[in-house]
């Protein structure tokens, strides 16, 4: 099921109609999230229910088995590991590997080509099988003491609001969160309204506005050799995504604090970063900490010398871009982002932009022309495409006429310009001003809130998946 | 004496209102949904909601564009084809894409006893730009409930939902004003009727948009592909397809025939190997409303003499004897 789709928006209210009323009694409360988190999933295909509940078993029982065989701690872990990996690398990446099999085969001059599966790839199983992981990783550790209700490790696991697109949220974390329910205060209903609104807001009108202009310049059989146009569609990218992905992550954290529950912040205002290391501190923070804990952590971190850290942080980062998908592209947007952490860390430039006047903004402007270049291989759809765009962007040839309105829209370009101003003023720090102690913004607070849903409304794009499902 | 009520006095549900910020946004923002849904002009998106709710329902399928959809009208075609349920599932700017296929196909009721596709081929529809981007695939993504059963209760209500475009908005003031003049009106069968007044001079405009729309977009050869492949199935599954390139204007022609590089001759004959029967149709004769569509007396002559030439080719005893004596209904 989708967030932004009607059939969400009846479930919804009807999982909020019930919850005061089953949210009391504990085992009451995981059933009627577990219940309800199935029913959120199946709604797409019911089939693949077995898959997650197969995901959820193994590391649920693998985490019990932990605490009654410890010293068969590290077997119990390469099954759970291999049992997780196994299914998203058969749901995933099997494709992927038998093309490039077959590449090489044709490289070697081999006429044998191995037949393509097309298995279908569930909605979110790179998601929680992340989340599934962390869990026995964690517990592995010490860090964690495993549940025995294994209602509780479904509601963990499951949960509707974070499970296609997290964020993804460590067991430790939620875990002892769901064990208690607190009533809600009329503050946190307040906020988590407003969460749910600007996520929406940020996914239906921004997102999907931009989203027909960008599929028809990548889609386009004769693209435009305009160098402008190239950066204000990848400019609009950089937005769409932005919006999209973190407009998720708005609504999936909005819907935990209204039933009392909190996530981690996934988004923090990235194009704001001065660096991008700061960067990855801001973007999709719960994959970009996951990866950190569990990939960097595990191969040695930054702890066996500056060379071995360069390698494990490579490493780290094509692992990252390959999450995303299953095709090379990924992997070249991953080591793009790796190529510049590198140059980042030999030149310390960002450091040394900053002590200039205004070399603050001017390293806020050049992270984002870094990250805009890096988006390209992220959505174009083949290694050749991406070349001749990024050829065409910094070959600066201008168009004639007036191109801007006729190719990009009216619409869109405002939603450009809208997103930019917005994250103009969180970057200069103005949602710190207390304007709340007005008592006119006060009162003016629930007017914006009802306009922005009364836009989500009025003023959509054309609806579409949040991108971040595919991965 | 004091109007004011001391707050404890105040109903329960009030006092509630009060003191929660989200409630008072909530109940705001259904204010002005509200207020925008029923004040709004019609912008005809009703009607094609109904359409798009559509599944399972008719004997006879006419589908394409606008064209088709302001130039066919089932009630014309009954007479030729009567008893049976006919219904114009034509939506704007379409292209004939694997999505609006399948659509065309759930439409037919599969119980029927004599199933019939009728394709209004306008060249623009064979392109990539209008199969990969059109106003049915907007409908369905802006609107569809993933369940049908959802769909079909839910759909009719949702019309003062629909998107506001900035012209609207703006009270069509700013609306071109060769637009402003037409009037259109929706048949429950899903022919539009649109007529002018007065009746417009200048067709430039939708020549003009013929030439964008085939701006590095000529008519595409996978869609002609994959169109007659998918009535090479329909045949196959004892569903009679027909097809015809709707009325126009000259000028209209020679840009899809240059511009859109659309070889009727060719196209013809691929759909008739694909087992469709193409009729070919005197393109000039019909009263055209802006250069592109026909206007409605146009569209009731056009129908008529559609389904004197389709009954004429169906085979069915029944149909073809109780399809002597129609008289042309304006």
């Amino acid at each position: 099921m989708l967030f932004n789709s009607l059939d969400f928006i009846l479930f919804i209210t009807l999982f909020f109609t019930l919850w005061p009323f089953l949210k009391g009694r504990k085992n009451l409360r995981f059933s009627y999230l577990v219940i309800a988190s199935f029913v959120f999933y199946g709604w797409w295909d019911w089939r693949f229910l077995f898959l997650i509940i197969a995901s959820g078993l193994i590391d649920f029982l693998a985490g019990l088995a932990m605490t009654k065989f410890p010293r068969r701690r590290k077997l119990l872990l390469i099954i759970s590991v291999i049992g997780n990996i196994g299914s998203l690398a058969l749901f995933k990446y099997i494709d992927f590997g038998i093309g490039n099999v077959n590449w090489l085969f044709g490289m070697l001059g081999v006429e044998y080509r191995l037949g393509l599966t097309g298995l279908i790839l569930p909605i979110g199983i790179s998601f929680y099988t992340f989340q599934s992981m962390s869990y026995t990783i964690d517990v592995y550790r010490g860090q964690l003491q495993p549940t025995r209700n294994i209602l509780h490790f479904f509601a963990y696991l499951a949960m509707f609001p974070q499970l296609v697109a997290g964020p993804i949220v460590r067991a430790k974390d939620l875990l002892p969160q769901l064990e208690t329910i607190q009533p809600t205060t009329e503050a946190q209903r307040w906020q988590s309204l407003q969460l749910i609104t600007w996520g929406y807001f940020k996914k239906v009108v921004i997102a999907d506005s931009m989203a027909p202009i960008i599929n028809i310049a990548f889609n386009a059989s004769d693209p435009s050799p305009v160098s402008g146009y190239w950066w204000l569609i990848m400019v609009m990218f950089a937005l769409q995504i932005y919006c999209d992905f973190s407009g998720y992550s708005d609504i999936a954290r909005g819907l935990a604090r209204w039933m009392g529950y909190e996530f981690p912040l996934n988004f923090n205002h990235p194009y704001g970063a001065t660096s991008l290391r700061d960067f990855w501190g801001r973007w999709h923070i719960s994959l970009s900490s996951w990866f950190r804990d569990y990939v960097y952590f595990s191969l040695g971190g930054s702890r066996c010398g500056r060379t071995k850290a360069e390698g494990n942080m490579w490493i780290t980062m094509l692992v990252s871009g390959l999450w995303h998908g299953a095709s090379w592209t990924f992997v070249i947007w991953g080591g793009w982002h790796a190529l510049i952490l590198s140059l980042e860390r030999l030149t310390e430039w960002p450091k040394k932009l900053a002590r200039l006047p205004l070399g603050r903004h001017l390293g806020a402007i050049l992270v984002f022309a870094l990250v805009v270049v890096g988006w390209v291989f992220f959505r174009a759809d083949s290694f050749g495409q991406a070349i001749t765009i990024i050829k065409t962007m910094f070959s600066f040839s201008a168009g004639e006429g007036n191109w801007i309105m006729e190719q990009l829209g009216a619409k869109s370009l405002a939603c450009m310009l809208f997103m930019i101003l917005c994250e103009t003023y969180f970057y200069f720090g103005l949602d710190q001003v207390p304007w709340e102690r007005s008592r006119i913004i006060r009162i003016a607070q629930p007017a914006s809130v009802a306009l922005l849903l009364a836009a989500c409304v009025f003023v959509r794009g054309p609806g579409s998946a949040f991108i971040y499902f595919q991965f | 004496m004091s109007t004011d009520l001391p707050k404890h006095n105040l109903p329960k549900v009030f006092r509630f209102v009060a003191r929660e910020r989200a409630a008072q946004a909530l109940l705001l923002a259904l204010s002005i949904i509200l207020l925008l849904g029923f004040t709004r002009r019609n912008d005809n998106t009703g009607p094609k909601l109904v359409k798009l709710g559509w599944q399972a329902c008719a004997d006879v399928v006419v589908a394409g564009d606008s064209r088709t959809g302001g130039g066919v009208a089932p009630g014309q075609l009954k007479q030729f084809l009567p008893g049976m349920r006919i219904l114009n599932y034509a939506f704007a700017g379409i292209g004939y894409g694997p999505e609006y296929l399948d659509a065309i196909e759930g439409v037919l009721d599969p119980d029927s006893k004599q199933k019939v596709i009728i394709l209004g081929i306008s060249p623009q529809s064979l392109t990539d730009k209008m199969a990969q981007n059109n106003s049915f695939l907007d409908l369905k993504s802006t609107y569809a409930f993933r369940s049908p059963r959802l769909a079909a209760y839910f759909q009719k209500l949702l019309r003062f939902t629909a998107p506001i475009k900035m012209m609207d908005a703006l009270g069509g003031r700013l609306v071109d004003p060769h637009i402003q003049r037409q009037y259109r009106r929706s048949h429950a069968d899903g022919w539009t009727a649109a007529y002018d007044d007065p009746p417009l001079q200048d067709f430039s405009g939708y020549l003009r948009d013929a030439l964008n729309i085939f701006d590095n977009n000529p008519v595409s050869p996978t869609i002609v592909k994959n169109l007659t492949n998918r009535v090479a199935r329909w045949q196959s599954q004892g569903i009679h397809v027909y097809a015809f390139r709707l009325p126009t204007i000259p000028e209209m022609v020679a840009i899809e025939n240059n511009q859109g590089e659309f070889d009727e001759q060719s196209f013809a004959s691929a759909f008739e190997q694909a087992g469709g029967r193409w009729l070919t149709i005197d393109q000039f004769r019909y009263p055209s409303l802006d250069g592109s569509h026909l206007n409605r007396d146009g569209a009731l002559e056009f129908s008529f003499d559609l389904g004197r030439m389709i009954s004429s080719q169906e085979k069915d005893p029944q149909i073809t004897n109780l399809a002597s004596e129609p008289q042309m209904r304006l």
